[in-house]
């Protein structure tokens, strides 16, 4: 069989695509955003109040979570982040009319960029706006910054580079200062450089009196977060410099300047940020100003004005706002207009100036009548659609507004924008049902699609002529499919749920709906029922239950261990000790290994308490536990050395794999695991602060993956093979004239397995230099487990082959016997001509994710280690950066469905023998080739199983409260998974498993076709 | 006898303790609970077994040492009914059925500890331990429904078969006769 054949492959893949993004496209939001600017030229009505300062400083400590200034922090306090920025609240104990402490709700998801874009725009960032976070990108909504250029008002800028990327134009050129922001490595260079030029701004610099409004954002907070947890000294440093920072700046500040100081969202326990935990929406919000009063004070308020809320830990509730209410407040106060976009509502305390709030309330009626107008532009939109179900009771509140007298009226605007900002919140959760069906169908239909081809992939029979007449009909059919997709287009349209698909999406579904159809009426697969389906069954059911979803961490290695019963339960019944043996051993191997791999985990949110973070030294802290620390390098040399071992059972850890092993491969591992060996002395200051490793842990690091890839990548593809042939001379026996020449060939039993693994260990070296050493020592154990998995199958094979031989053959089954008694020196086993079996592929698709898990990941976002981004580089560098998070976050998925096509080559000698240990006439590779195809198959259907289970759940959970922090994480995991399944196999059986066989193949031209 | 029954049982009660490990029961804490559950199945599955077939012969102390053959023979009945699942009697019926439950009803028993409930029921090691007891009974009360299906059909077949096999020798003997008679004849 030809390697092109397996095209299939390909198909399935493009099917995947297809139905992933149809249904990616109707379930992640977007949102209209609307490009129009509130101006005062041409309004009748008052657009903005005069303003009670001057200009205004906006200090953005990233990440500063309210707890860390609040005047009561949760108990037990922590000592490094509790009551160490302590001006807040000292001042608004003594001056309660000039200070104001709030506790502010960040919108998610709470990722810089988003929040920015909320802090000046008073505008809801959608959940797909996350992925932008790395590329950044301007807006073109109206903004307090727009307002101010637009008053022509200059704007001084320092800090995070986020802004600038957001704001290309707006800042004052000199006096715009940018750092690089994803550095998280670096926790004072941003806030060194934003104190070194905010102060000259305060006080002396020539552009002193220039600015209007002054942003500074400081990052330390949120990188100390990142790099090594809220609960380090590190934090208490960090925290006590900003203190001092803004002790000095209101000590310098003029009594015009208005200062606000806040957090751009909270940080989880462990520093990290994202999603929507209590912790991380929940920001810190100081507004002082020096000069006038902004208000009598809180105790003049009615109370039904003022939310209070409960910070998680602490026992008083305080004064709860929507951070974006700063946006119309802070327009306001320097009396600008309102931008267009806004939601927020203006905040009491800031304009509570006599008893009865006239100030107040005028500032809420600019207000009031700006969100109306936002809705009402809106509803005018092209997605405008969107409001139908609310629109009444939109217009119901509104009209309520100017009926009620001057008491009720405060009560009603209130009320007014805050349904506003609920409509907006759940509106732009909005999906598109029909791309949705359309998706889900199509990714159904790939399920029958995987499984007719898998059923299909055990018979050799005629398989070329198949595929080709395959390939005819499924153009064919595709085409046809397009065709009535492009006809139905028009008259669908009248149907409300297929409004807002386009045609070439229609035609796309045509296409894969007609070609699927093509594949599953040729085969007609018969449904068979078989143990690890129920495993596969209930996995992909698990994703219906948010439960079993955050679990799923602790449910993989469960059915990992179930997936091992059968082959136990075997080992009693095989036909010889030595296989009896083979078998128990290996299968407590195979446990032992996956047992080990569970202890590493860190814990979601949702599995708190009953969830210890292993994978790190503490909940609260980024680094390694010390017992990995300690086993981190002699790991290095075990690995390799337990490979050699395994290898040498079939005599093939000869050829390359003896250079490559001892030579390449170990010096990359112990490369990955100095380089965060070092990483982990800088982070935690081991040897004082004098010390750098950074240069010496890049040039490792580059020197690692360089030589891996060109090293390893060259001797592989050059001799794809671990065979050494040793001849020797047998002295001429009597009756012969001369003597012969016996060649050997050791490592012929493994011929193909033995040189895909170490083109897989390629790739694992890879991995592994991404991985932090916890995770390495669980990809480490899954290699084990792999290996002890691949001898399990392999067994099994033979015992079956015994057995079945017994019932039909007893003297050949003597023979097999033999053979196999042989197999343990090394001369050619048999050739099983069983193929490869879905209880094989299971426990290798379920290792796939137990490493994910294992590895420190978790299906959400906040846990994506950004800290594998600077592996390479100790800045941010476009492509290498990103390409690193994503290696480190789906390498270990990629590695294990990569391993997939092991299960059809492992232990297969390059010719058959027939029973006299002769070499036969027919050569396996059309079958070895066939059977890696297979078990592609498997695993590809595998996650394609899990993907339409967390696909449904996501869609049909879609308003569950959980659904943007367990669902749709979940989905996109599962996307992600499928797509890096699809990529790994077609690496496998085209480069991989077609390099190897097509090299066997002419070492051993007898016999083969 | 009872004693290396017993012998046995707390052997298994060990191997059951590792292999809740392995699934996933905590390490380092709820010993006491991990190690009950482990004992509950082991009774559950392997004392009675033990007792009426006789502990399998392994190299441990306090089993029966039996004699080479007997050993192959007591071990191959093991494997047979516990391993291959093919019992070849009523007895041996109501040993695996009831084991078989237990060991299908711990594993199910394991999925409601997931759920969000927060019932104090749903700790670990309570439902596994109800899924065994509950598997148990299931597994008991099929080894009675399948051996009395099997026993009732074997009647029948017997039955069948006697009346066939009567049948028969009415034809035989009729014919015997016709022979008898044609070869006086002759």
């Amino acid at each position: 069989m030809q390697i092109q054949k397996s095209w299939i492959l390909l198909y399935l893949a493009s099917l995947h695509l297809a139905g992933i993004y149809l249904f990616t496209r109707g379930f992640l939001l977007s949102r209209l955003s609307l490009s129009a600017v509130t101006s005062c030229a041409n309004s009748t009505t008052p657009c903005t109040l005069p303003p009670t300062h001057k200009r205004a400083v906006l200090l953005i400590i990233d990440a500063l979570r309210f707890d860390f200034i609040s005047p009561h922090p949760p108990e037990p306090h922590s000592p490094y982040h509790h009551n160490i920025i302590t001006l807040p609240k000292e001042l608004t104990a003594q001056h309660p009319r000039h200070s104001f402490l709030f506790n502010a709700h960040a919108d998610p998801p709470t990722a810089t960029l988003q929040r920015i874009k909320g802090l000046v725009t008073g505008s809801l960032p959608t959940f797909v706006d996350a992925g932008h976070n790395f590329a950044g990108s301007s807006i073109d909504e109206d903004s307090i910054i727009r307002q101010l250029r637009a008053a022509n008002k200059n704007i001084a800028f320092m800090g995070d580079d986020t802004w600038l990327t957001v704001f290309p134009t707006s800042f004052h050129p000199n006096m715009s200062h940018d750092f690089d922001s994803f550095n998280v490595e670096d926790l004072h260079t941003v806030d060194h450089g934003v104190t070194a030029n905010l102060f000259p701004l305060l006080t002396d610099s020539p552009h002193a009196a220039s600015w209007d409004l002054l942003i500074g954002h400081f990052l330390g907070v949120d990188h100390v977060g990142h790099r090594i947890g809220p609960d380090h000294p590190a934090m208490k440093a960090k925290q006590q410099q900003m203190n001092d920072v803004l002790v000095r700046v209101v000590d310098v500040m003029d009594e015009d300047t208005l200062l606000v100081v806040l957090g751009d969202h909270g940080m989880d326990r462990k520093g990290d940020h994202g999603g929507d935990g209590d912790l991380e929406v929940s920001s810190a919000l100081w507004i002082y100003s020096k000069g006038p009063a902004l208000s009598l004070g809180s105790s003049f308020i009615p109370a039904y004005l003022l939310q209070n809320k409960t910070f998680p830990g602490e026992s008083l509730p305080h004064r709860w706002v929507q951070q974006i209410d700063l946006v119309p407040s802070l327009s306001l106060l320097l009396g600008l207009p309102i931008p267009f976009n806004n939601l927020g509502t203006v905040i009491p305390e800031l304009f509570w100036r006599d008893k009865s709030g006239t100030e107040y309330l005028k500032a809420l009626n600019i207000n009031t009548r700006q969100v109306h107008e936002y809705l009402a532009t809106y509803r005018a939109s092209s997605a405008g659609g969107e409001l139908d179900l609310v629109w009444n009771d939109l217009q119901t509140a509104w009209s309520k507004i100017s009926e009620s007298g001057a008491t009720t009226k405060l009560t009603f605007s209130i009320a007014y924008t805050r349904l506003a900002l609920e409509t907006c919140r759940s509106l732009w959760a909005q999906f598109n049902v029909g791309l949705m069906a359309f998706g889900l169908t199509t990714l159904f239909l790939s399920l029958f699609v995987g499984w007719s081809l898998y059923e299909r992939s055990g018979r050799l029979a005629q398989w070329d002529t198949w595929v080709s007449a395959l390939g005819r009909t499924t153009s064919l059919l595709a085409a046809a499919g397009a065709g009535l997709a492009a006809v139905a287009y028009m008259p669908s349209q009248t149907l409300p749920a297929l409004q807002g698909i386009s045609v070439s999406q229609y035609i796309l579904f045509g296409a894969c709906l007609g070609s699927a159809f093509g594949v599953v009426f040729s085969v007609r697969p018969v449904p068979r029922l078989s143990f690890s389906g129920l495993i596969l069954v209930l996995h992909s059911l698990s994703f219906l239950s948010n439960s079993y979803t955050f679990w799923e961490d602790r449910a993989v290695p469960f059915f990992l261990i179930t997936s091992l019963a059968p082959t136990f339960t075997t080992a009693f019944s095989a036909p010889t000790s030595h296989l009896r043996r083979r078998i128990l051993f290996f299968s407590a191997i195979f446990a032992a290994a996956v047992r080990l791999m569970a202890m590493s985990s860190v814990c979601r949110e949702e599995q708190h308490p009953w969830c210890t973070v292993t994978f790190f030294a503490g909940a609260t802290v980024a680094e390694p536990p010390s017992l990995v620390v300690a086993l981190a390098l002699p790991s290095c040399f075990l690995l390799p050395w337990i490979i050699r071992r395994l290898l040498s059972i079939s005599k093939s850890e000869n050829g390359i794999a003896k250079i490559f092993l001892p030579y390449i491969f170990t010096p990359t591992l112990l490369a990955g695991t100095a380089y965060w060996l070092m990483e982990w002395v800088d982070t935690s200051s081991l040897l004082g602060d004098t010390v750098d490793l950074r240069l010496a842990r890049t040039l490792l690091a580059r020197c690692a993956i360089g030589g891996i890839v060109i090293a390893g990548g060259a001797l592989w593809s050059i001799v794809p093979v671990c065979l050494q042939i040793i001849s020797q001379r047998v002295p001429a026996e009597d009756g012969e004239t001369e003597g012969k020449t016996q060649v050997t060939v050791l490592g012929f039993a493994n011929a193909f397995g033995s040189p895909y693994f170490i083109f897989w260990c390629i790739t694992l070296a890879i991995v592994w230099i991404t991985t932090q050493l916890t995770g390495q020592l669980a990809l480490g154990l899954g290699t084990v487990a792999l290996l002890a998995h691949l001898e399990l199958a392999d067994s099994v094979r033979d015992a079956k082959a015994v057995l079945d031989a017994f019932d039909t053959n007893p003297s050949a089954a003597l023979a097999l016997l033999q053979s196999q008694s042989d197999s343990a020196t090394g001369t050619p086993s048999i050739v099983s001509s069983s193929v490869v079996e879905f209880n094989e592929i299971v426990p290798i698709a379920l290792l796939a994710l137990h490493a994910f898990y294992t590895s420190g990941h978790q299906s959400t976002l906040p846990s994506i280690q950004w800290k594998s981004a600077f592996v390479l580089t100790p800045t941010l560098t476009y492509p290498f950066s990103p390409a690193l998070v994503v290696i480190n976050h789906f390498g270990p998925v990629f590695l294990f469905a990569l391993a997939a096509p092991l299960l059809a080559l492992w232990n297969v000698a390059p010719l058959k023998l027939t029973s006299s240990g002769v070499p036969g006439a027919s050569s396996p590779i059309p079958a070895v080739i066939l059977g890696a195809v297979r078990a592609s198959i498997g695993i590809m259907l595998y996650f394609s199983v899990l993907l339409v289970g967390s696909a449904v759940s996501a869609a049909w959970l879609r308003r569950h409260l959980m659904v943007w922090k367990v669902f749709a994480p979940r989905y996109m995991m599962g996307a992600a998974e499928v797509v890096f399944v699809d990529l790994a196999v077609l690496l496998g059986v085209w480069v991989g498993a077609g390099r190897v066989t097509s090299r066997i193949r002419s070492m051993f031209p007898k016999g083969t076709q | 006898d009872a004693w290396k029954a017993w012998a046995f049982t707390i052997y298994t009660t060990l191997a059951y303790y590792v292999v809740l490990v392995l699934f996933g029961a905590p390490i380092a804490t709820h010993l006491p609970h991990t190690a009950l559950l482990a004992s509950l199945l082991a009774i559950l599955t392997v004392f009675i077994p033990a007792y009426a077939l006789g502990p399998p012969v392994l190299p441990l102390p306090f089993l029966s040492q039996s004699t080479p053959s007997a050993a192959v023979v007591l071990n191959d009945t093991w494997v047979r009914v516990f391993a291959e699942r093919k019992p070849h009697s009523a007895a041996e019926r109501a040993l695996l059925y009831p084991a078989l439950g237990a060991v299908v009803g711990a594993w199910t028993g394991v999925i409601p500890i997931g759920l969000d409930w927060d019932r104090p029921w749903q700790a670990y090691p309570l439902t596994p331990a109800y899924g065994a007891a509950l598997g148990y009974t299931i597994g008991a009360l099929s080894a009675l429904v399948v051996s009395g299906t099997v026993f009732l059909a074997a009647q029948d077949v017997d039955r069948t078969a006697e009346q066939v096999a009567v049948k028969n020798k009415n034809q035989k003997a009729k014919e015997r006769k016709k022979r008898g008679k044609e070869l006086k004849e002759a």
